[in-house]
């Protein structure tokens, strides 16, 4: 209990639970159906997965804004090399093109010593020009062959009807939770960004660890993207548009302090299943589902708030 | 400093490489530009170009242009519209996007003497106020909601789909004013029909969309009528629709989808049974008729004297094929493939 | 001393932009000796540490250890050295327990199906130790974290962290500013402790006289200068004292 509460994902704990005792009241007949729970599920997955890439840049003191445009130009890579590369070729060459694009950034910003805010809003622009260029502006299709394959219908099918997303994104937030807080590499880039100057001084190459972060940040998005595409494989340009906003939020709502080294892998997940579960229930509502934005806007400032007071309370200096 | 000196070179370069434009163009006696909201991320895009080059074969005197971008915003467009009236065309063909942000830089440009024809979306004010351009070429938003609206009720008399209980509108910008007219034509012909209707902005991103989209069915399970007001969003809805088994193909029962546009994404959904309609806006017109009224203007002072519609026609099964072959002439094969995203 | 000096400066320039960090400087340490490095803010003693610890590059001169020059600097040389610098606001990641900052950069693993995993038992059990060892408050455990230490502690976990990995460089910076009397003391007392252990231990001070008491041998710097490199029999504390008083260039030619 005590653990659980001093856990950055607490704020995020009581949070999910205070807006589904919410939900339930106000709209016990249309929130505990199955279609509802599955429909916000699958959707809260896949934020899920891009807000944990953006939860490991922010536990460096970074953030990655380009998450959306990559998530975007990751899943249009798929489908696009698909016809020529086959669905496992191209699966892994656009993941080699999201780690590039994670690469550069993450280069940029400790070797340039440049914001990462200023840089990433680059990579936002700059991939998401990459997907017009490329395209021509319409995304092809993806042929019946390749929605059938195999690996297709792992990354985007479904089993015991649930789908892939979700088991996806549990195999691999046990994995980053292990890494985070149980291998060298978690225990350096939560060093990196509590204090780099202190890192740095114990011989730890907080510029690798950082650019580290980004890959995996801009793998995490695309690899969200590829998931998305695999389960409903029609598409636009506009993949992933705004996507960073919702990653960030996500994360922040989880318990993630901008002020870096620290976070909660949980958290994160509830985090996403906050801002996905406000959007489906503001639409239940009948409020005009343009409001959602500012009520995301609301509820992170809350959270952030919450988080915040939460943290002092702990006696974290923040 | 230095970026203020290379903006001065590459100015100098532009107005160089202008020149250059210029002096090729010799035997060219008029040069229209089109100012376009239509990027080459929108294969609509196809339709005007393609409608210019013939138009450029037809009229061997006129150099047309067409400008546009991806990134799309009013001001964007302002600029656009702003460079393109510095360089003293014969004539602008320009979509009305916004009546208060273009009135300044086009009565500048009409009191010029430029002829401007709007295309596509014409200042909504009523004809003393609007902007005094020659005439307005292109389809009617509320007419496009209401004709579809109309088709679909006579199916339903027909006894071909079922009669609408709620229609909604799924729209992907909540500032765009000609999405509305389509959303509001709809829904005076759906609340006539007894059927509630909802317009729903679902957003450009696809999975945010679907998410969106199911969210609202999920809370209004009486919804049988999804009209999406562009024509690759369609597939989105569909398939929120199927997925959620509500049985979204054309037949009497379950869902119904309506879309708009003569893209391959709409026509293809139609010839699959998964739409019941979509639209033509007469595109191609749209680009060979400013272009025309412009040249007659110019050279003999004709002005029409209302505007000139150019659609909406309904897209069906019965002339879904025709269109289809079309559409790859305009498209070619490979490109029409490739966007039919069903 | 006949023997080679642990670490060797020779002529080390160093330019920040067009400021002017370090001039000319050239100063030996032995392994076995406390040495004050004493100077006011800007004087240049953080900078030269920095350069010994690889943060930063010289622009001029060279740097020897154990008479081996020092051909790349950068951030791993002060491990690959066995240097150790204790500072007031660097070293600890507050964010951390005390057991993972004991051990941050070269956290000990376990491989488990060939993955190595970090050893929380060992991490645990040697950092709990040595804080005991260092005088730790008795309620603070090695998973602890640190933003709950006070600054004499901090100190101590650092100073048990340098014992601990077997260094033979110290660089105290400023180790007992803002601590209680008490807790100074603490500090110095270790000081002293790991030289007589035979290690060199560099102490970076404004307080000529609190670092007279504990050194071998005062370094003075001044403008980015080495203005005097004295012996503590040699000179009194009030000497000293005078020689920065007085800014150092005159008296320089006294000192040496």
């Amino acid at each position: 209990m005590q653990y659980l509460v001093r856990s950055q994902g607490f704020g995020a704990t009581v949070g999910v639970i205070a807006m589904l005792a919410v939900f339930t009241v106000i709209d016990f007949s249309g929130w505990w159906t199955v279609q509802t729970l599955s429909n916000v599920t699958q959707f809260t997955a896949i934020l899920a997965l891009v807000a944990l890439g953006q939860a490991l840049v922010i536990m460096t003191k970074e953030i990655d804004l380009s998450v959306g445009s990559i998530y975007g130009l990751t899943g249009v890579a798929f489908i696009t090399l698909e016809p020529s590369l086959g669905v496992p070729g191209s699966l892994v060459v656009a993941l080699l093109i999201a780690a590039a694009a994670g690469f550069i950034q993450g280069t940029a910003v400790v070797k340039g010593e440049l914001p990462s805010m200023i840089v990433t809003l680059g990579g936002l622009f700059a991939a998401r020009g990459i997907i017009y260029v490329w395209t021509g502006g319409s995304v092809h299709n993806f042929s019946p062959d390749a929605r059938t394959h195999a690996l297709t219908r792992v990354l985007g099918g479904e089993l015991f009807g649930i789908s892939a997303a979700i088991y996806w994104v549990g195999i691999i937030s046990v994995l980053l939770a292990i890494m985070l807080w149980g291998t060298r590499f978690g225990n350096r880039l939560l060093a990196t960004g509590g204090s780099r100057e202190s890192a740095e001084s114990r011989g730890v190459r907080t510029d690798r660890v950082k650019t580290a972060a980004f890959v995996l940040c801009s793998l995490l998005a695309g690899f969200a993207g590829i998931l998305t595409l695999c389960n409903q494989p029609q598409t636009h340009v506009t993949l992933g548009e705004n996507m960073e906003l919702e990653a960030i939020s996500a994360a922040v709502i989880g318990g993630c302090l901008l002020t870096g080294g620290r976070g909660s892998i949980l958290g994160v997940i509830l985090g996403a299943l906050v801002v996905v579960s406000f959007r489906y229930e503001l639409i239940a509502l009948g409020a005009p589902s343009s409001w959602y934005i500012t009520f995301v806007g609301a509820v992170l400032i809350v959270a952030v708030i919450f988080n915040q007071k939460l943290a002092r309370f702990l006696g974290h200096s923040v | 400093m230095n970026i203020g000196k290379s903006i001065l070179y590459s100015a100098l370069l532009a107005s160089a490489a202008l020149g250059v434009a210029h002096a090729q163009d010799a035997e060219k006696q008029y040069r229209f530009v089109m100012v376009s909201h239509i990027g080459s991320n929108d294969p609509n895009m196809n339709w005007l170009t393609t409608s210019l080059k013939e138009f450029e074969a037809k009229y061997p005197d006129v150099k047309t242009e067409y400008i546009s971008t991806n990134n799309y915003s009013v001001q964007e467009h302002v600029r656009l519209l702003e460079q393109a009236i510095a360089t003293q065309p014969d004539g602008i063909a320009v979509p009305i996007v916004s009546s208060d942000a273009f009135e300044g830089p086009l009565r500048k440009a009409i009191e010029a003497g430029i002829p401007v024809v709007a295309f596509n979306i014409p200042d909504g004010r009523p004809d003393g106020e609007r902007i005094p351009y020659l005439t307005y070429v292109g389809g009617d938003e509320f007419l496009t909601g209401k004709k579809l609206g109309e088709y679909a009720l006579t199916k339903v008399e027909a006894g071909e789909i079922p009669k609408p209980t709620h229609v909604v509108c799924a729209s992907h910008d909540s500032a765009h004013q000609g999405l509305k007219a389509r959303c509001a034509g709809m829904k005076e012909v759906m609340e006539k029909a007894g059927a509630k209707f909802d317009e729903l902005f679902i957003g450009a991103e696809p999975a945010t969309a679907r998410n969106t989209l199911q969210s609202f069915l999920q809370a209004n399970p009486d919804t049988n009528y999804i009209f999406t007001v562009a024509g690759w969003s369609s597939p989105w809805a569909w398939g929120v629709a199927n997925e959620m088994k509500l049985d979204p193909d054309v037949d009497d029962k379950g869902v119904t989808v309506l879309t708009v546009d003569e893209g391959p994404v709409s026509i293809e959904g139609v010839r699959a049974g998964h739409i019941l309609a979509t639209n033509s806006q007469g595109f191609w017109l749209q680009g060979y008729a400013p272009m025309e009224w412009l040249y007659w203007n110019k050279k003999f002072g004709y002005a029409p004297q209302q505007s000139i519609l150019t659609g909406p026609l309904v897209i069906n099964k019965d002339n879904a094929d025709q269109w289809a072959t079309q559409v790859r002439g305009v498209f070619g094969d490979k490109a029409y493939d490739e966007q039919n995203t069903w | 001393m006949t023997q080679q000096p642990l670490i060797q400066v020779k002529n080390l320039d160093l330019y920040f932009g067009a400021f002017h960090a370090l001039k000319n400087v050239s100063v030996d340490f032995n392994a076995g000796e406390l040495i004050g490095l004493v100077g006011d803010n800007g004087a240049g003693k953080t900078t030269l540490i920095r350069v010994l610890c690889g943060i930063h590059a010289p622009s001029k001169g060279e740097v020897f250890f154990d008479g081996k020059k020092v051909e790349k600097f950068h951030p791993k040389l002060a491990i690959d050295q066995g240097i150790e610098t204790i500072q007031q606001s660097v070293g600890l990641c507050d964010n951390l327990s005390i057991a993972r900052n004991f051990y941050l950069g070269r956290e000990p693993v376990k491989r488990i199906f060939g993955i190595p995993f970090l050893d929380f038992a060992k991490m645990r059990e040697k950092s709990s130790r040595v804080i005991r060892q260092f005088g730790l408050r008795e309620n603070v455990s090695a998973d602890d974290e640190v933003e709950r230490l006070s600054g004499g502690e901090r100190q101590s976990v650092k100073i048990g962290r340098a014992v601990e990995f077997k260094n033979r460089v110290v660089i105290m910076d400023e180790p007992t500013n803002h601590l209680s009397v008490r807790e100074r003391e603490h500090v110095n007392e270790l000081a002293v402790q790991l030289k007589e252990q035979g290690l060199l231990v560099i102490y970076i001070t404004h307080d000529i006289f609190q670092v007279h008491k504990l050194a071998d041998r005062i370094v003075i710097m001044e403008n980015g200068e080495k203005v005097a490199d004295a012996s503590t029999d040699s000179m009194s504390a009030e000497a000293l004292e005078d020689v920065i008083r007085q800014g150092g260039r005159v008296v320089e030619k006294e000192a040496v």
